[in-house]
Formats: structure tokens, sequence, C-alpha cells
């Protein structure tokens, strides 16, 4: 899928390495001191030095989630920021568009855009709650439009002046693939602004019957403008949803304006775009990359939102008979599979057994539990998809050991925990008896943790 | 079919199926599995237990199941059959009851050691207020013969020279009315635990109850904030929900007034205690009733306040379909200006159309999730 990366552009190479590296070493420091750097270089503004640093710090500010300044350049890619991949992950010819891009791009649009008007975006944006996006979508229209026309000059630029181009980006014609995507999106920018406010946070998981009828609305009205601004629309929703399969659903039920090839052609693209988009996301599974890193639990999330979101499209790919999708797809699934038996399966049981009862007899402290807690849900997970991905006799043998030591080791800390004058079970040992049996709950659900549970309170009473 | 004409029959349908008394309306239980999240437990006509399940049809109305006929229809999370044998050792079951065992079930670490540690510090923070409230108790009897707080600990004096003061006084508040010294510490701390869920005015720290309506007073204002500048139409379950909060709020500080009323002279526990003490349990018992099920909804906002509109709206939505109805005999004029049929609509509409709980199977991100704001709630 990734055959080529595009280089990176512009600004001398020691310079960009040194703000990487920077952002390498505050990656090294508690979140506290963390976010407390990224709000200092915040304040520095839009370099695209400083972009580096970020880019560095991106996999932890995903995860702490700290309140971004709408730096102006950040709202004018807000209505893409679903189509953008970071260089080590973008694809080609997939509609998605290269984070390497979008400075230089910034760069050169914002010279064709007033700057009074950049200046009153700016200042009626410090006025509102970042986090409002429907208020934002009114506010920085105008700048999305004015980008839209200042894009084409950028692009019509690019085209006659080979020179402005390859200062600008690079050799990569690539790049103008990007751009066009880009220019399509920020044509219905503020139409995708204000539904994604209308809808949950991505990723969508589930969608209200009301949800539902935005989303509709928003194809229909859109649709009768003219049907091809439906897709940069389609495009972003369809990024934002775990199972974008329900969205090619919805498209085949809605009534488009313009023709029914021209509806056909639509949902053909946007299967493939689709499809394409989750290989994409599953190609970078079998890699040795930061972005797979992490606890079995979110590793175990990651791999259920692929499955779910591949699930979602059987039918779809079904309807196209195109063999190499559905080869691809049967690939996809195996590499999850071999991922999900490989970083989450492998050693989950000792693990877990290492969080709930290395303690040398003593109680797990909260955060232990939590951490078994986890693990426990992961192979859960893992149990779930198991099916769909081929994996179900390994990942069930692998819950029937966890559970096992699980048991073994509870009943091991009840014999050798103290118990009252009367008999009775200690509230240490009770305690432990209850850790346990949270983790067979998890692993093997609430009958056979019940039936545990009358079994040691008999036993050990 | 006119919409005033809906509105009139779901009024008039509101009004018939609204319970009668609390008992009727039943008391929420603080279930884990998600189907069963705020259900009502009552007894049927029969006195079986029964449940009125707000979460089972989601938005389409209530179901009402007994208690055996549960199991065939969802697994239960081991929380919930453990707390169910608690509740069914309980001869009667008032909020302050099910709370009580819903805290020693969730103390035992079954649902989690974040819900456990938070059990266990309300546990104990009740039986410190009880203290509190009993010791409030003894001062205010020993103003009867002038002893103040003061006297009790003067510098030099150790904690049983207050204990042996403190006695001496309340031997002689005891001979005001011929008694024995012990029965009069025998009504203080009947008197003392009566009150304690909501605590006494003068106490230098809200009771629990208390606090809970500082706290729905905090979750009708943020509700009706979201009514004003939602705009979606979940803004108007915002304006549902903080009326019925703020109804409910009415009700609950005229009780809490009656309750401090009746609390403020001393000599009352001194010349008719036994009248006291039931005036009490009754105004407890109605605050109680009234509050009961709010603080889980008010935990279920505080968990989205930063979080983006949508989850927000949709947040609203559950909370406005798990709202506590009040008693035909509390219904006042103030949900009347409503469009109760708009709201039934709306409700219906921001139901996720995911939701499946046909294959039986827990949701344990579910249940984790409520798990959590279970050791969210104060």
């Amino acid at each position: 899928m990734n055959d080529k990366k595009p280089a990176a552009p512009g600004s001398p190479a020691s310079k960009t390495s040194d703000w990487a590296a920077l952002g390498a070493d505050i990656m090294r420091l508690p979140d506290r001191k963390l976010l407390q750097i990224y709000r200092l270089l915040e304040q520095v503004g839009d370099k695209p030095e400083v972009s580096d640093a970020f880019g560095a710090m991106r996999p932890r500010l995903t995860t702490l989630r700290p309140p971004r300044r709408p730096a102006l350049s950040r709202l004018f890619f807000l209505p893409a920021e679903d189509m953008l991949d970071d260089v080590g992950h973008y694809s080609r010819r997939l509609n998605r568009i290269c984070r390497t891009t979008l400075s230089p791009c910034w760069q050169a649009v914002r010279e064709h855009i007033p700057a009074a008007l950049m200046q009153e975006v700016n200042q009626e944006v410090a006025l509102v709650d970042y986090r409002d996006g429907a208020a934002i979508a009114v506010l920085v229209e105008p700048l999305w439009q004015a980008g839209a026309e200042a894009l084409d000059r950028v692009m019509a630029e690019c085209q006659n002046n080979l020179k402005y181009k390859i200062s600008l980006f690079g050799r990569d014609d690539d790049v103008q693939r990007q751009l066009g995507t880009l220019r399509q999106i920020l044509t219905v920018a503020f139409r995708i602004e204000k539904l994604k406010a209308a809808l949950p946070p991505r990723p969508i998981l589930d969608l209200a019957e009301s949800h539902v009828e935005i989303i509709r609305t928003a194809l229909i009205d859109l649709g009768k403008e003219d049907a091809s601004l439906t897709q940069p629309l389609l495009l972003v929703l369809a990024s934002r949803m775990q199972r974008p399969g329900e969205l090619l659903r919805m498209l085949g039920e809605v009534r488009l304006g313009g023709t029914v090839a021209e509806k056909e052609t639509l949902t053909r693209e946007m299967s493939g775009y689709v499809v394409g988009n989750l290989l994409r996301q599953t190609s970078d599974f079998d890699r040795e990359n930061l972005q797979v890193q992490g606890d079995p639990a979110s590793l175990a999330a990651a791999a259920e939102r692929l499955t779910d979101g591949l699930n979602s499209v059987n039918d779809t790919v079904q309807g196209l008979r195109d063999k190499d999708i559905t080869a691809k797809m049967k690939n996809a699934r195996a590499e999850i599979g071999h991922f999900v038996l490989k970083n989450i399966c492998a050693d989950v049981d000792k693990e877990l057994t290492s969080a709930l009862f290395g303690h040398d007899g003593a109680l797990p402290s909260d955060e232990d539990v939590k951490k078994a807690e986890q693990l426990a849900l992961a192979l859960r997970r893992s149990s779930k998809l198991a099916g769909p991905l081929g994996i179900q006799r390994e990942v069930t043998a692998k819950i029937n050991e966890a559970r096992q030591q699980v048991v073994d080791n509870t009943l091991a800390a009840l014999r050798n925990t103290p118990r009252n004058r009367d008999g009775s079970m200690g509230a240490d040992a009770q305690r432990q008896m209850f850790n346990g049996l949270r983790m067979v709950e998890i692993l093997s659900g609430s009958d056979e943790a019940e039936r545990l549970f009358r079994e040691w309170n008999a036993q050990f009473r | 079919m006119t919409d005033q004409g809906d509105s009139g029959r779901t009024r008039k349908l509101m009004e018939e199926f609204a319970p009668t008394t609390f008992e009727e309306r039943g008391v929420t239980v603080p279930f884990t599995t998600p189907l069963l999240s705020q259900a009502r437990l009552r007894r049927d006509a029969n006195e079986r237990f029964e449940f009125l399940l707000p979460n089972f049809t989601a938005g389409k109305g209530t179901y009402v199941l007994p208690w055996k006929g549960l199991p065939n229809v969802m697994t239960l999370t081991l929380h919930d059959r453990l707390l169910f044998e608690e509740i069914e050792k309980l001869e009667t079951h008032s909020p302050e009851q099910i709370r009580s065992c819903a805290l020693t079930v969730q103390a035992t670490g079954v649902c989690g050691p974040d819900a456990a540690t938070r059990a266990v510090s309300l546990l104990d923070q009740d039986s410190q207020y009880l203290v509190l409230t009993q010791f409030i108790l003894v001062t205010e009897l020993l103003k009867l013969v002038n002893i103040s707080a003061a006297d009790l600990m003067r510098p030099g004096m150790t904690a049983d020279d207050s204990k042996r003061v403190a006695r001496q006084a309340l031997a002689k508040v005891a001979a005001m009315v011929d008694i024995p010294p012990d029965d009069m510490t025998g009504r203080v701390d009947q008197l003392g635990e009566a009150v304690a869920p909501v605590g006494l005015p003068q106490a230098p720290k809200s009771g629990r109850l208390r606090t809970l309506a500082d706290r729905l007073q905090a979750f009708a204002q943020g509700t009706q904030h979201f009514a004003e500048t939602d705009p979606s139409d979940a803004a108007m379950l915002g304006t549902y929900v903080s009326t019925v909060a703020n109804h409910t709020l009415t009700l609950a500080r005229q009780r809490i007034g009656k309750l401090d009323a009746a609390c403020r002279d001393a000599r009352q526990i001194v010349n008719d205690a036994p009248k006291l003490h039931k005036s009490i349990q009754e105004f407890v018992a109605r605050i109680s009733w009234l509050l009961d099920g709010w603080e889980f909804l008010i935990a279920m906002w505080e968990s989205v306040k930063s979080e983006p509109s949508a989850s927000k709206q949709t947040a609203i939505s559950d909370i406005s379909r798990l709202l506590p109805m009040i008693p035909k005999e509390e219904i006042s004029a103030a949900t009347e200006s409503l469009d109760l049929d708009a709201i039934q609509r709306l409700q219906k509409k921001w139901v996720r159309v995911n939701q499946d709980w046909r294959t039986g199977v827990l949701d344990m991100d579910a249940v984790m999730r409520l798990e959590s704001l279970k050791a969210a709630m104060g």
C-alpha cells in the first residue's frame, strides 16, 4: 500500500532534526511537564520547525488531549483533519493528505488571502470556546472560502511554474493530488464542520436516529446543489466512523441529485476509499512502528476497531466483485489475527497473574488490580474478534489458560491467608477472592464467576 | 390529530401512569448490568419483587419485569446477583436501606477497586457524620443546663474529663424529665441516627442529602444553561430535565426547611422525644425518596462536563429517560408548560441505533462505565 513517501518539505535538515529531537526529549517527561512545554511551544506560533516537535509529541498528545489554541493554520485545515496522515503512514491515491504537505501549503495559500480577513478571523475566534465546533464553523467560514480560491491559484501556479512547485513541495507530483483533495474539502468546509459538531466525537461508534437524520439531510441538501459536493463530506465522515460500511449502506439508500450513473460512480469511489483506508490502517499493523505500541487493552481496542470496520464493509466488497480487493480483505484479516495473537494474547496470562498475585502473598494495589482488569479485558475483546479473524481456537485456549491461572492462584491465596478467629474468611482473603472473581467474570462471564463464588464461599467461610 | 390533542393525551397518560406514592414509583437500585442501570425495585400486588426498567426499551416506555424473569432475558453481573441477595434479606426497602446494601456489596471489590475504595470511604464518612450529629445534639441538650461545647474542651481537660463533664450534664438534663441518664443517651443516639442522612443545619459540614440537594441545584442550573445554549433539538430535553430537577429541588428544600424547624428546639428531645423522632424520620424519609435516583444522574452529567456538545446531547437524552418521576400527590403545575409529546419524540430520536441487547452477552465496557460512575458518586 504505502509505495513511496513524499519528501519532507523545505526547511534546513539540521534545524528540523533539532526540533524533532527536542520533541523526542520531551516525550520522556511526565504528563504535567509535557503539557507545560506543549503550551509554551504553542505560543511560538506556526513555525514549520515547531510542527516537527509537535509531530514527535503527537502520540502522547493524542492520549492527553490538551486544549489546543486554535492557530489560524490549524483552523484552516480543521475540516481536513480526519484525512491527515503522518509521513510514515501516508498512502498515495487514496484521497488522503500527508501532514508534511500542510506547512508549505499554508505558507503558499496565506499569500493569497487578505491579511485583514485573517486578522479578523483570528480575533473573533479568540473570543469563543474553541470546543464549540458550530461557532467556530461560522467564524472561520470566510477563511475557508478565501482559502479555496487561494488554493486554486497555488495549484494553477504549481502547474505553470515548476520552480515554484519544487520550492514549496519538492518534485513529487502526488502533492498535486493532495491539494486537490484539500480543495474539495474546503469547498464544503462549513458543512463538514457543522456536521462534525452535530455528531458524536470520532471514532463514531453508535449513531442515534437523530444523527442518521442529520447525515441524510446534509447529503440530500448538498446533492441538490451538486452531487459531486457530497464526496468530500462523505470522505471526512467515513474517516470518522468506526464502521464506515454503515455510511456506504446509507449512501445506497439516499436519493442524491444528479444522474444514476453519477450516483454509481460516487458509490464505487467511496467504497474504494473506505476499503482502501481500512486496508491502509491494517497494513500499518504488521509494521514494527510506534503507532502499534501500547498497553494490550488499547492494542485490542485498535484491533477491534479495524475488524469492526472490515466487517462493516463486507457487503460492499462482495457487491464490488473485485477479486483483488477480496483477497486484500482476507489478508488484512489474517494480519490483524496475527497481530492479536502476537501482541495481545502471547503473554497476557503471565502478566495478569503477575499483576494480581505477584506480591509475595500481599494484596495487590488498586493500580495492579486495574492493570489486571485491562489485561483481562484485552483478552475478552480478542475473543470477540476471534471468529471473524479465524483465531478462535488459539484465543479460547489462552482464555482458559488465563482463567485457570487466576483460579489456582486465588485458591492458593485463600488457603494461605489467615482466617478470623471464628474460622471465617478474613478481610484480605475476601478482597483477594473478589479480585479473582472479577477477573473470571471478565474472562469467562458472570455465571462462572457466581459458580466459583458459591464454591469458595462454602469452602472458606 | 393536533399537536395540542397529542400533548393533552400524553399528559393524561402520564398522569394516569404516574405512581401514586413513592413506594409505587419504586426505589432506585444501582445495578451495573447496563440494561438494569437505574432500575426501580418495588413489590407487586402479591408482594413479589418486580423491576421497572427504563433502559430496556431505550426510550420507548418502561418495562416491568419480575426478578425471577430477569436472568432469562439478560446476563446479570456478579455484583447485581450479590446485591439482590442482600436486598432480599431486607424487610423494608427505603432508599437509605438500598444505599447501605449497595455500598456493602460495592466495598467487597466485586465491581472494581475504585468503586470499592469509594464505598469504604462513604461508609466511613457516614459513621463519622453520625458521631458528629450525635455530638451536636448533645451540645444542644447541654445548653439547656447552661453548659456549652467550650465547657467540654477547656484547656488542660483530657478526653476523659470532657466525657465526665458531658455525662454529668446529661444526667442533669435527664433529671429534668425524671428519666435515667442512659435513656437520655439512647434518645440522642436514636435521633442522631434518624437525622444524620440530612444533618443538622448548625453542623459545620452539610449532611449527605443536604449536599445532594445543593448538587441538584448546580445540576439544574447546568442543564438549564445547556438548554439555553445548545443549538440542537436536545436543548428541549435540557429544559425538561432542568424543570423536573428544579421541581424536585423545591420540594426537597421545603422538607429540609421543615426538618430544620423541627430540630431547632432541643427541649423537644427532653419533653417529647418519640414525637420528634417520628417526625424527623418522616421528613428524612420523604427527602430521601425525593432525591432517590438523582445522584447517578448528576454523576452522569458531571462526567460529560468537559466533553464536546455531542456527548452532552447524548447524556441529556439518557438522563431524560431516567428522570425520577414525581408521584401524583407531589405533581404540581411545573411540568404542565412542557410539550410532553415532543419530549417523548426527541427521546426516541436520540437513542443509539446500534445498541443490541438480544445477544444476552454482557458488554463489559458498558458495565465498567457504570462502575466508574459508582466510583464518582458522592
